[in-house]
């Protein structure tokens, strides 16, 4: 004798088919409308760990992204500041050569000089910027100026950083001294940019013409140190530009990827859910129809 | 042969299957009822030569007798069935305890735990953009302050698995004592049914329902005894026996290594207080997740809290705060298991966040740096969370898988059992045609005899 079908026995299959069928709709149902595949790590555990990284890698482009903004802002500041200081010493040295030519006036001579001391003040403003509340030029120390009231430089030889990608710093800005200088005795390069425009501004209330071309030089080696800042800004710049090229780029792969692992084929999940529906009537239009059959049918 | 011998063949057909269709009624009746197994009437030809019907006849006379009303039901396969479910409830509550685990622990949940270290790492960068910033300070000491919480919760609810699984054991004990006592009722009055010769049929499908029920809790051997009764033991300890049961406990005993997740063992005593290991069933899968499944979760989470914890604040010991201050923890480990804070050290003190590193200058962010690139280490805490997520989401998916098959498996066993078992109308049908059919031809039997007897009687009066 073969297998017995029983009544029970094909209610309980019946049911069986009745769920089976539902829930596979259900979930193509679901698949369809969030448009996501993986909803729990167990769904796929392979891909899932991939997709957290990718998460969590997202989520550190976003902020390198933002460490990055800021390291501009501090090169943007920087640059504003070098370029300011140039030309005030351009100013302070067109003045200079003014004083030295001509045979000018006591009064006169005053007037220029005092005209030096109050770019050398300005110089010492700029020389104070500061971005976010904090002294550009004063390298890590935790001043709020760079230079005080006398010139003194208050600051560190510390280079301000930031990571701008994983394992990648920047420095951004310049410290004081590489700008205006320091005071050091004993150095040839002792003296700072305000010394120096006060000596010349001495020079030419003196009328000391010699003083006053040594005082020109000054100011051009001074124009060099900032030149040369700048340049190394500028590049910093420059770099940074690429570096956020290099993060959006970045992004978009990630979230492809993302997007690849997580996000259902619409096309292929529409077709999926349409069959599976097909499948679900089918099993329930069966069903109608085989749970009326028996031999009572048949029987008078 | 007697001439009224005939009467009598017809008589015990009509008896015969007047009885059949008795029983198919009944079959009919109980074609929904679960754990009912279809009946039959078993039929034998009456031995003229051993024995005569009615009393005072002579003893050739024949008919048909009946021998038994058999209750079919393939033993093998429903034994089978009941192993099957057993197995079935045991893997389907391994693979939804873990499914809560996983639920709990996150991974994906945008708002989880890496989520929440990811923040965090992200606000060291922010602070190492502006170490000088109060705001940004307490931004981050805010950040660190939610990722402790989130372990802290997360150990929580772990614990609250672990303590709706426990009530969960101790309910089944409970049924499973219920159901051993039902059963043993049930047998008893089995035994009563067989001494005076009674039909014991229904009183054994309803015990063997409770029977399959009670395999559904915990797999247990059971033994038919030669009066119908079942024996029916657990791990070699008897539970029904005779008409008698005994029950089981659950204790709860400290124990040295649960003990440093503030959990207890959970043992299954015996009726003489004997430690039980169950196999299959729903008690076995409670009982493994309270041993297992529930404190390795736990585990997991705690070292992944734990390497955040330390790699966090040996970074951080570095650092010096805009205070001077160095050498302080940001994150604190305990008192209790599980437990995760900010320490003392800097709670509420966001100057001691130390962003400097040490001999540089105050508003120096080097170790701030530092810190952040922990989130991009592949040693680091998040690459712990990720593979510790990983690996238990393996492990749902295996629990998922093997919960399938063997639901499917019990279903299949199930049915095979059923087949046996089960009543199938158009058969009780068909048998109630034929049961029908040859009551009408005893009928139709005994008037045919009626008619040559009285053609005899007539026979005689015309001879004397």
């Amino acid at each position: 004798m073969g297998l017995r079908i029983t009544d029970q026995g094909l209610a309980n299959s019946r049911a069986a088919w009745i769920t089976e069928g539902r829930s596979a709709s259900a979930a193509a149902e679901q698949e369809v409308s969030t448009g996501r595949r993986i909803d729990n790590a167990s769904d796929d555990p392979g891909a899932s760990a991939q997709l957290m990284r990718y998460d969590m890698r997202l989520q550190r482009i976003d902020q390198y992204q933002r460490n990055t903004a800021n390291a501009k802002l501090w090169v943007a500041g920087a640059d504003t500041a070098l370029q300011s200081v140039a030309n005030n010493l351009t100013r302070a040295k067109t003045i200079a050569v003014q004083a030295g030519n001509d045979t000018l006036g006591a009064a006169e001579d005053a007037a220029l000089a005092s005209d030096i001391r109050a770019i050398a003040s300005e110089i010492r403003t700029i020389a104070n910027s500061r971005v976010s509340g904090r002294a550009i030029f004063a390298g890590n120390a935790g001043t709020a100026d760079a230079y005080d009231v006398n010139g003194i430089y208050l600051g560190d030889n510390g280079s301000v950083e930031m990571m701008v990608d994983t394992g990648q710093s920047v420095t951004v800005g310049a410290i004081g001294p590489s700008v205006f200088g320091v005071t050091n005795p004993g150095d040839p390069m002792n003296g700072t940019v305000f010394e120096r425009l006060n000596e010349l501004a001495d020079a030419i209330e003196a009328g000391d013409t010699n003083l006053v071309r040594t005082g020109i030089e000054a100011v051009d080696g001074a124009l060099d140190m900032v030149g040369s800042t700048q340049g190394q800004v500028g590049s910093t710049s420059q770099a940074l530009d690429a570096t956020e090229l290099r993060h959006s780029g970045e992004r978009l792969a990630v979230q492809g990827s993302v997007s690849s692992i997580r996000d259902v084929d619409m096309a292929e999940a529409i077709v999926r859910l349409r069959s599976a529906e097909a499948g679900y009537e089918a099993t329930l239009s069966a069903t109608a129809r085989g749970v009326s059959r028996s031999l009572l049918d048949f029987l008078r | 042969m007697s001439s009224f011998g005939s009467l009598n063949i017809a008589y015990t057909g009509l008896n015969a299957h007047q009885k059949r269709m008795n029983i198919i009624g009944e079959n009919i009746a109980n074609v929904n009822t679960e754990g009912y197994h279809r009946q039959r009437v078993e039929l034998s030809p009456i031995d003229t030569m051993a024995r005569g019907l009615v009393a005072g006849v002579a003893r050739i006379s024949g008919g048909v007798e009946i021998n038994d009303i058999a209750r079919l039901r393939d033993k093998t396969l429903s034994d089978h069935a009941r192993v099957q479910r057993g197995i079935s409830e045991a893997r389907s509550k391994r693979a939804e305890t873990l499914q809560q685990l996983e639920q709990v622990v996150g991974g994906l949940n945008p708002g989880g735990l890496h989520d929440q270290m990811t923040s965090l790492f992200n606000s060291f960068d922010d602070l190492a953009a502006a170490p000088n910033d109060p705001a940004m300070r307490q931004v981050t000491l805010q950040r660190a302050e939610s990722v402790a919480e989130g372990f802290t919760r997360t150990s929580i609810a772990i614990d609250q698995i672990r303590d709706r699984t426990l009530a969960s054991a101790q309910d089944n004990v409970q049924q499973i004592n219920s159901l051993t006592t039902q059963i043993a009722t049930i047998d008893a009055e089995i035994l009563g049914a067989y001494s005076i010769d009674a039909d014991p049929n229904a009183l054994m499908d309803k015990r063997d329902l409770l029977v399959t029920n009670l395999a559904a809790m915990a797999a247990v051997d059971i033994t038919d005894t030669s009066e119908g009764q079942v024996s029916i033991s657990l791990d070699g300890q008897l539970l029904v026996s005779n008409g008698k049961a005994r029950h089981l406990t659950i204790e709860l005993q400290p124990d040295a290594t649960l003990g440093q997740l503030g959990y207890d063992r959970v043992v299954l005593l015996s009726p003489n207080g004997r430690e039980l290991n169950v196999k299959g069933g729903e008690l076995a899968a409670d009982l493994d997740a309270l041993a297992v499944t529930i404190p390795d979760g736990r585990r997991d989470l705690d070292a992944v809290a734990a390497e955040l914890a330390n790699q966090v604040n040996a970074a951080h010991r570095n650092g010096v705060g805009l205070d001077g201050s160095s050498g302080n923890d940001l994150f604190q480990l305990g008192p209790a298991s599980g437990e995760l804070t900010v320490s003392a050290d800097v709670a509420g003190q966001p100057d001691k966040l130390g962003a400097a590193a040490a001999g540089a200058g105050q508003f120096d962010n080097e170790n701030a740096r530092l810190m952040a690139q922990l989130a991009d280490d592949a040693a680091g805490p998040l690459i712990a969370f990720v593979e510790s997520v990983g690996s238990l989401a393996v492990r749902v998916s295996a629990a998922n898988g093997s919960a399938d098959a063997a639901r499917a498996a019990s279903a299949q066993a199930d049915s095979l059992a059923l087949s046996a078992g089960g009543v199938s109308l158009d058969e009780e049908l068909t048998d109630l045609i034929t049961a029908q059919r040859s009551y009408e031809a005893s009928a139709r039997l005994l008037t045919s005899m009626d008619e040559m007897l009285q053609t005899l009687i007539n026979t005689g009066r015309v001879g004397r």
